[in-house]
């Protein structure tokens, strides 16, 4: 019976989330990215999911390697054919942008399935799912909106928000930006909406909004654990 | 996720595909080298080697050897034994590729030169 009623609720998905829906995680705005993404929550106040039924959100998308890996597949092909670049000084050099297609289509080839990200509030599960097939299912605390943070040469310091989870593709909502109070305000107000857990980018910070907590909560021990996690090295390189 | 579903859909642990990917180009850098050598010491026809090729060999090779150190600190991350292990032993078969090609180089360097 479940597996029917996870049919029925990916062909309602199908339905309701329109096709350019995909791709909007591809347009983060180049200036004033934080008022691009409160227009579009303005628009849709669970964005980037869309409301499926009450205390359910979807998200499906392309991941944004598609389009990179096509424009370097088409450069790299015209340059392959470009006859005067194959060879330089009796060097053969052609393999180079051979290398770039090859490159660009494995980029293409793997980011062609559609992701889909379902946030259930009814059952408490998130549920992650490649092109139909599960990748991973879980509790929701596993899932989190969070700051990264990153710092130039300079010492000026550049904050992203960033929507993860266990075994999740990292999702960047809005690029670098260096306001940290508004950033803030919009990771709360989305967390809030979509009723998961807001990290700062301190591993141990009072910024932090916890709403759901690992079953087994035991006190400290535990509470230390999920606090550490959104900032260990691992997510903060995949960011 | 089980192994064929991580196939139909391409999505495989980031590290995984650039350990693999290095593992390719290892193998065919392996097959230009044998016949490299093949030419040079045995048969001899030295316009057989791939000396038209030179600056894109170094390229590729330091591409696969920083694929294959990319790929194995990613193995690292995940510290399962298994993958550790291999993604090494492939980053050390690049290095090593790499400077047995560098010997043949100056070999074939040192048999060009002309002495008068």
């Amino acid at each position: 019976i479940p597996k029917k009623q996870n049919r029925k609720g990916r062909a309602r998905g199908l339905r309701t989330t329109s096709f350019g829906g995909r791709f909007r995680l591809w347009s983060l705005g180049l200036f004033c990215r934080e008022r691009h993404l409160a227009r579009r929550l303005k628009n849709n106040s669970f964005y980037p999911f869309e409301q499926q039924q009450p205390n359910v959100f979807v998200l499906e998308y392309y991941l944004d390697t598609l389009w990179k890996g096509m424009l370097l597949f088409i450069v790299c092909a015209v340059l392959v054919s470009v006859s005067s670049l194959r060879e330089v000084k009796k060097q053969e050099t052609w393999v180079f942008p051979a290398y770039g297609v090859g490159v660009g289509l494995w980029m293409v080839v793997s980011s062609l399935p559609r992701r889909r990200l379902v946030l259930n509030h009814m059952r408490g599960v998130y549920h992650f799912s490649i092109q139909g097939r599960t990748v991973c299912q879980g509790p929701l605390h596993l899932v989190y909106v969070r700051l990264a943070f990153s710092s130039d040469a300079y010492g000026r310091r550049f904050f992203q928000l960033v929507l993860g989870g266990h075994r999740l593709e990292p999702l960047v909502l809005v690029q670098l930006s260096e306001r940290y109070e508004q950033m803030e305000y919009l990771g709360r107000y989305m967390a809030q909406k979509l009723n998961i857990n807001y990290f700062d980018y301190l591993a141990t910070s009072y910024r932090h909004v916890v709403r759901h907590w690992p079953p087994s909560s035991g006190g400290n021990v535990s509470r230390k654990n999920l606090v550490g996690k959104p900032s260990s090295s691992q997510s903060n390189l995949e960011v | 996720m089980r192994l064929r579903d991580r196939i139909a859909t391409f999505f495989f642990p980031k590290g995984m595909v650039l350990t693999t990917a290095a593992l390719m180009l290892f193998f065919l850098h392996l097959g230009i080298f044998i016949s490299d050598t093949h030419n040079f010491c045995i048969t001899y026809h030295y316009d057989r080697m791939s000396f038209h090729y030179t600056v894109v060999l170094m390229f590729s090779q330091v591409i696969s050897i920083c694929w294959a150190a990319t790929g194995s600190l990613y193995a690292e991350m995940t510290k399962n034994k298994y993958t550790c292990c291999s993604a090494m032993t492939i980053l050390i078969l690049n290095g090593a590729m790499f400077f047995s090609r560098l010997s043949l180089e100056f070999l074939a360097i040192e048999y060009r030169e002309e002495n008068h």
